[in-house]
């Protein structure tokens, strides 16, 4: 059970003077359990691809298969991807429309056919995943917090209980509370079985909570692996839009002059290797 | 309830000044409380902060302090509702001031959304400075410019409603440079932004810093302060930290979590770095500042 893009492709508007590539052939793997980052600068395809992947857009070119199920096969097949890949847009409390927290997380599982006790049974275990109490329920969404907003999104695309879940740069204009939060519960869904797909141009984020990473570049793949992998490829190519985090960068040159053993993005673990250095005050 | 900006003149309202502003604005609160009409919550609970020409300061605290409200106490889009609030030493409260005031403080909004006015990238770069009453050539200029240095010229024809979020956001820019106020009030103004352009923003912040211009900037990221003069805490409508960036930057990692910020990694790598004697106490925190101190040492 995984979810498989090969050699995909998408131009928006080909053969127009607006034509604009946004994706080339474009291959990955994502695994039920495992957090994967895709990282990219803005404009280098990251809503594009999320979009493939439930099947909103289909592959110009190439595939993408959701438990064996291609995206751009028969309308049966594609209905039952759209269930299986939750997708929550960027600023998705943007596309909040109910009068009450309750009617907005249950849309989702109502068009899949939840009715009576079983939906509300969806409503109150995706306002508990998402750390939502009851008291809720009732609240009119439009008057929560930024914060608050969010979670209510994202629990209503996990009420229709996909099993692979894509967020498309789910911490943007959070405070750092909201974002310690919304980590700790990305955490949580993989380990609960769940794929997450997390897109975001925050490459430092992506090293601290990702199992892989996917670097995109102007519509393709630069680097692919775990974040050590990724540290390390880094040190060899330049991405363009891609800034390094800096104590990061500052590891790639200390190691270039041998003065440190390993690369890091972790301030306490630099200062420990420069300590054991000796770079010491005369 | 009756959003702001129904009960107030459109911010972008300017009449002609020849008062343009080279050198920075001072901004001046005094007990100043505010509350919104159809809300009981006292949203500023009794605000003194001085803010000196030229002086850089980040005004950090929680989703819901009261951030986006006191910065529009500054260009009088709100009045207080106890206290008085000066501009270069004019009461906000004068109506005949208004439109001197706003050429004076610029607000760059949390929302793009919120201040974009034209439907074609240069028309809305050009409002500012055709309410300011300037000639046709200066206005030319001065959108030529704005717009470059934000990195939009090449879609100055484009509509506005083909940028993406973060080219809005640096399209909000370009109009308030346009107006080279003497004082420039970011509400979450990067947050749409990725990395790169992040610093390249940061980097005309800097570059109207240096000019002279007073520089007000609310954000939730610590790394994006490190140029800031001072830092400034609001909590519930009051003021509850405040002193040069430096200082609350060696705040230790867990005190800075408790009171809800992430410390800039950089940050961390200097303290480290201080506390075993491997630096001096007096490097900032910058990676520059620290690379270099370390390349000394070899
Ligand atoms: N609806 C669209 N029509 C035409 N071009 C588009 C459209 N959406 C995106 N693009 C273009 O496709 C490229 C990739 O965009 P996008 O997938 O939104 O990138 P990202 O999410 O990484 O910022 C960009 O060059 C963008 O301008
Ligand atoms: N137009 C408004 N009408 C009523 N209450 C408002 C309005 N705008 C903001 N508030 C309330 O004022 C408080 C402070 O809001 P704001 O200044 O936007 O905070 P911040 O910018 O720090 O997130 C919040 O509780 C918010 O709900
Ligand atoms: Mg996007
Ligand atoms: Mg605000």
């Amino acid at each position: 059970m995984s979810l498989t893009v090969k050699k995909l492709s998408f131009t928006y508007n080909p053969g127009l003077p607006t034509e604009a590539k946004a994706l080339q052939n474009v291959s990955f793997n994502a695994e039920k359990g495992e957090i994967l980052s895709i990282v990219g600068h803005t404009g280098s395809g990251k809503s594009t691809l999320a979009m493939h992947l439930n099947g909103l857009l289909v592959p110009q070119s190439g595939e993408v298969i959701v438990d064996g199920l291609k995206t751009d096969s028969e309308p049966n097949n594609l209905k039952k991807i759209r269930q299986c890949v939750g997708l929550v847009f960027q600023y998705p409390e943007q596309q909040i429309f109910a009068e009450t927290v309750r009617d907005e997380i249950s849309f989702g599982p109502y068009n899949w056919g939840k009715r009576g006790e079983a939906l509300e049974e969806r409503v109150f275990e995706a306002m508990d995943l998402i750390g939502l109490d009851n008291s809720f329920a009732s609240a009119n969404p439009f008057l929560l917090s930024g914060g608050e907003k969010r979670r209510v999104a994202i629990a209503s695309v996990l009420a229709s209980e996909p099993g692979y879940l894509v967020l498309d740069e789910p911490t943007a204009g959070l405070d750092f509370t909201g974002v310690c939060e919304l980590t700790l519960l990305l955490r949580s869904m993989s380990e609960k079985g769940i794929c997450v797909i997390h897109i975001t141009h925050d490459l430092e984020l992506a090293l601290n909570i990702s199992d892989r990473i996917l670097i995109i570049s102007e519509g393709t793949v630069t680097a692919y692996g775990t974040p050590s992998e990724i540290s390390e490829m880094l040190s060899n190519i330049n991405v363009k839009g891609l800034i390094l985090p800096d104590i990061l960068s500052l590891s790639y040159e200390l190691k270039k002059t041998g003065s440190i053993e390993n690369l890091t993005s972790d301030p306490y673990r630099l200062a420990e290797q420069i300590k054991a250095a000796k770079m010491r005050c005369r | 309830m009756a959003p702001v900006s129904a009960m107030l003149p459109r911010w972008r309202l300017y009449s002609w000044s020849n008062n343009l502003m080279s050198s920075g604005t001072t901004l001046y609160l005094k007990g100043a409380e505010f509350q919104y009409p159809d809300n009981e919550k006292k949203v500023l609970k009794g605000i003194d902060l001085e803010i000196r020409a030229g002086e850089w300061i980040a005004l950090l605290g929680p989703n819901g302090s009261g951030k986006s409200t006191l910065l529009k106490l500054f260009n009088a889009l709100l009045l207080p509702s106890q206290g008085c609030c000066f501009i270069d030493g004019i009461n906000t409260n004068e109506t005949k001031s208004v439109a001197l005031i706003r050429s004076k403080v610029s607000i760059v909004f949390q929302n793009p959304e919120d201040q974009i006015v034209a439907s074609v990238v240069e028309e809305d770069t050009a409002f500012g400075p055709e309410n300011l009453g300037l000639r046709s050539d200066e206005i030319k200029i001065r959108v030529k410019e704005a717009l470059i240095s934000v990195g939009l010229w090449e879609k100055r024809k484009h509509a506005v409603s083909s940028l993406s979020g973060g080219q809005k956001q640096r399209l909000a820019l370009a109009g308030v440079f346009a107006i080279r106020p003497g004082s420039l009030l970011l509400d979450e103004a990067m947050s749409m932004l990725d990395p790169a352009s992040r610093k390249s923003f940061l980097d005309l912040i800097k570059r109207e810093h240096s000019s002279g211009c007073t520089i007000v900037q609310v954000t939730h990221r610590l790394d994006e302060i490190l140029n800031s003069d001072r830092t400034v805490v609001i909590t519930d409508g009051q003021i509850s930290w405040q002193g040069k960036t430096e200082n609350f930057l060696s705040i230790s990692e867990n005190e800075l979590k408790d009171m809800g910020f992430a410390k800039p990694p950089v940050a961390v790598l200097k303290e480290e770095l201080v506390k075993s004697g491997i630096i001096p106490g007096s490097t900032r925190s910058d990676i520059g500042e620290i690379r270099k101190k370390l390349c000394l040492l070899q």
